[in-house]
């Protein structure tokens, strides 16, 4: 009996080794959509509302990732109109999202989307099954008939950190900290380096994972060690944990910078600048495409051309970024847009090897 | 590697966070050492601490005193504890299943009144946390004095608890009865001890201090409250607990161990070593299951450890 136990005890820690998180609570916050209401007062013979089902893996006033989609969806619906938008916060554990995806499926919702690396096994799994359902995966690599994928083109905005950062620098250190090294999150870490290395060749890079979207504490610390480490400018590839790396550099009076949402306001006196999505006009192409019939095995991109990624400097730090630091932005973007700046293969690059 | 960025300001930033780290771990595994040594596994402790770390915010943002938000995560904490005592003890239910079932209660409750109390916000709430309380002279010695005094109350708080838990769990009649009622509850049933009451006394205790656990984690971390902040805590608390055979000075021991491993793992990311970030972030957990496996031998668990207590025996 004690023997089995102590089995129990070994068995449940390797379970939060791999999954360091509790259980999940799913709200639905139903957004009834004002513009909708009034496109079918002009016009009564619209017909049915076109339906999406948003599935967000946290909060949806989380000033990062999903607030950004969370905007963004509302955004594309009034300007659409006729387009209902239900949102589903908290689905963050993997066991979770199967039955939510075939929940809204069944349900009968035109577009279900899963915003987020995880959704991409499950959404492959059960657009099979609803193949008269379209599905959105939020940022992956895997399509199908039924299955877009939206991603961002973080490195182009990561690249713009690094280049603020590697200015910015006195010490010559500077840090990133992100929640997995996976994904966009992955390519941003890369290209924020190569940024940084663009303009200040002595520059050292710091990167810090804190292995769960959840651990604000960790994160905190894992910026303080940073700091500690003689890093004077950190930026951050979001969730919540950004706002915890926020909160470790105004407790040290560190530069620090926001991503996914506008983070300015959080910590107004050492943010200068956020690298912010704006995920709206790409969902109104995707639900245009889809109500044509022309969507699937597609990928979309929110990315500096089509203005999906921008970077956003805060106004009472603006002093901050010199006219040197805004021309080397300027240049960046420019060469992003252009096409003439390839940052190559960027998921063939370990973080290790980069360093 | 950027081993030139190890400073002896870096290697204490690194020791004062271990202690950081494992404060919201040893006041967990405090509470809930006396929970098991009264005979009762409480897995229930994830979920308390979130619904301690909530109410320990809401207690401290409507209040402006950072104090009320202790009392309101440790109140809170005390509610969970009964819940589980009702559960466990009154019901006698599967503790496993009572525990695990408290832990996904806290972190969906948590989220839900966080929500019902804010709503949707473009900013989160936040509040300023205990500032770090310098402690004279000691504060000033080399090297010592910033990792072991400069941190702020709660900190403090959670060491000088330790000596506290052990003087009432070895030298009180109230500890001797505890632990009684842990190894034998019919014989200390016959000696006229109320089982029962004892029981629910500890899991008081036990949700008292994971409640201010949580709240640690808001008024003295971050200042502000996240769902699913706890990342785990919890359950480690539980492990530190089993690590420390029951006894407050190893518990000690124990969660300074974790918070060591995890202030260590951060380390070796920032100055990159070699090592892919995903096995670093294992390393904590992986030294917990081989501490654990190593003490697992001659760990000793309360005589009726997760037995529910029938009195006259189960028919």
């Amino acid at each position: 009996m004690k023997r089995t136990l102590m089995h129990c005890w070994i068995v449940g820690l390797l379970l939060i080794a791999l999954a360091a998180c509790g259980g999940a609570a799913t709200q639905e916050t139903t957004v009834e959509e004002p513009a909708a209401a009034a496109t079918t007062a002009e016009e009564p013979a619209a017909g049915e509302a076109y339906r999406v089902a948003l599935i967000l893996p946290g909060r949806a006033d989380d000033v990062s990732w999903n607030q950004a989609a969370f905007e963004g969806m509302n955004w594309a619906a009034e300007q659409l109109g006729n387009v209902e938008v239900t949102v589903v916060e908290q689905v963050y554990d993997v066991a979770d999202i199967e039955p939510a995806l075939i929940d809204y499926a069944q349900q009968g919702y035109d577009l279900v989307v899963g915003h987020g690396f995880q959704f991409q096994e499950p959404i492959i799994k059960v657009a099979a099954d609803f193949p008269d359902t379209s599905f959105a995966l939020g940022t992956g690599f895997k399509t199908a008939p039924n299955v877009g994928v939206y991603d961002v083109k973080l490195e182009e905005g990561a690249y713009v950190m690094g280049i603020i950062a590697g200015m910015l620098t006195e010490s010559n250190i500077i840090g990133v900290v992100g929640g997995l090294d996976v994904s966009e999150i992955h390519r941003g870490h890369v290209a924020f380096q190569m940024g940084a290395e663009s303009v200040n060749p002595d520059v050292t890079v710091l990167n810090s994972f804190v292995g769960d979207f959840n651990d604000l504490s960790g994160a905190k610390e894992a910026a303080l060690n940073q700091i500690n480490a003689g890093a004077d400018v950190l930026w951050q590839s979001g969730d919540g944990i950004g706002i915890a790396v926020l909160n470790a550099c105004a407790e040290q009076g560190v530069i620090c910078m926001g991503n996914n949402a506008n983070q300015n306001e959080i910590e107004p006196d050492i943010t200068v600048a956020s690298n912010v999505y704006a995920w709206g006009p790409m969902f109104v192409q995707m639900i245009q495409e889809d109500q044509a019939g022309a969507y699937g095995d597609k990928q979309y991109w929110i990315n500096f051309a089509n203005e999906g990624e921008q970077t956003i400097v805060n106004p009472p730090l603006a002093g901050r970024i010199t006219a040197a630091i805004q021309a080397r932005i300027d240049e960046a973007r420019q060469a992003f847009i252009a096409g003439t700046l390839d940052l190559g293969d960027l998921d063939a690059i370990t973080i290790e090897a980069q360093q | 590697m950027n081993l030139d960025l190890i400073t002896s300001t870096f290697i204490i930033g690194v020791l004062a966070a271990s202690l950081r780290l494992a404060t919201p771990i040893l006041l967990a595994a405090l509470g809930e050492m006396f929970v098991e040594r009264a005979g009762i596994l409480n897995l229930g402790i994830e979920g308390t601490m979130l619904i301690g770390a909530l109410s320990g915010f809401l207690g401290a943002y409507w209040t402006g005193n950072l104090w009320a938000g202790v009392l309101a995560g440790m109140l809170a904490g005390i509610l969970f504890g009964l819940l589980m005592g009702f559960m466990s003890i009154t019901v006698k239910a599967n503790q496993v299943v009572a525990g695990l079932g408290i832990t996904i209660l806290g972190g969906g409750l948590s989220t839900l009144l966080f929500r019902l109390a804010f709503g949707l916000r473009t900013t989160p709430p936040t509040l300023d946390i205990f500032p770090t309380l310098p402690i004279p002279l000691l504060s000033r010695i080399p090297w010592i004095g910033p990792i072991l005094f400069e941190h702020n109350v709660l900190v403090y708080l959670a060491l000088a608890l330790v000596p506290v838990a052990s003087l009432v769990l070895y030298r009180t009649h109230f500890g001797l009865k505890v632990r009684a009622v842990g190894e034998s509850p019919d014989a200390a049933d016959t000696r006229g001890i109320r089982v029962e009451l004892i029981r629910y006394l500890c899991l008081m205790i036990g949700g008292a201090m994971a409640g201010i656990g949580g709240s640690y984690l808001v008024l003295g971390s971050l200042g502000l409250f996240w769902t699913q902040m706890t990342a785990g805590r919890g359950f480690i608390a539980v492990a530190v607990v089993v690590f420390s055979k029951w006894d407050p000075a190893r518990a000690l021991l124990g969660a300074w161990v974790f918070g060591l491993a995890s202030a260590v793992q951060i380390s070796l990311q920032t100055l990159s070593v070699p090592i892919p970030s995903e096995i670093l972030l294992m390393l904590p957990y992986i030294i917990t299951v081989i501490v654990l496996v190593g003490v697992s031998r001659r760990a000793e668990f309360p005589g009726a450890f997760a037995v529910p207590y029938y009195r006259g025996g189960k028919e």
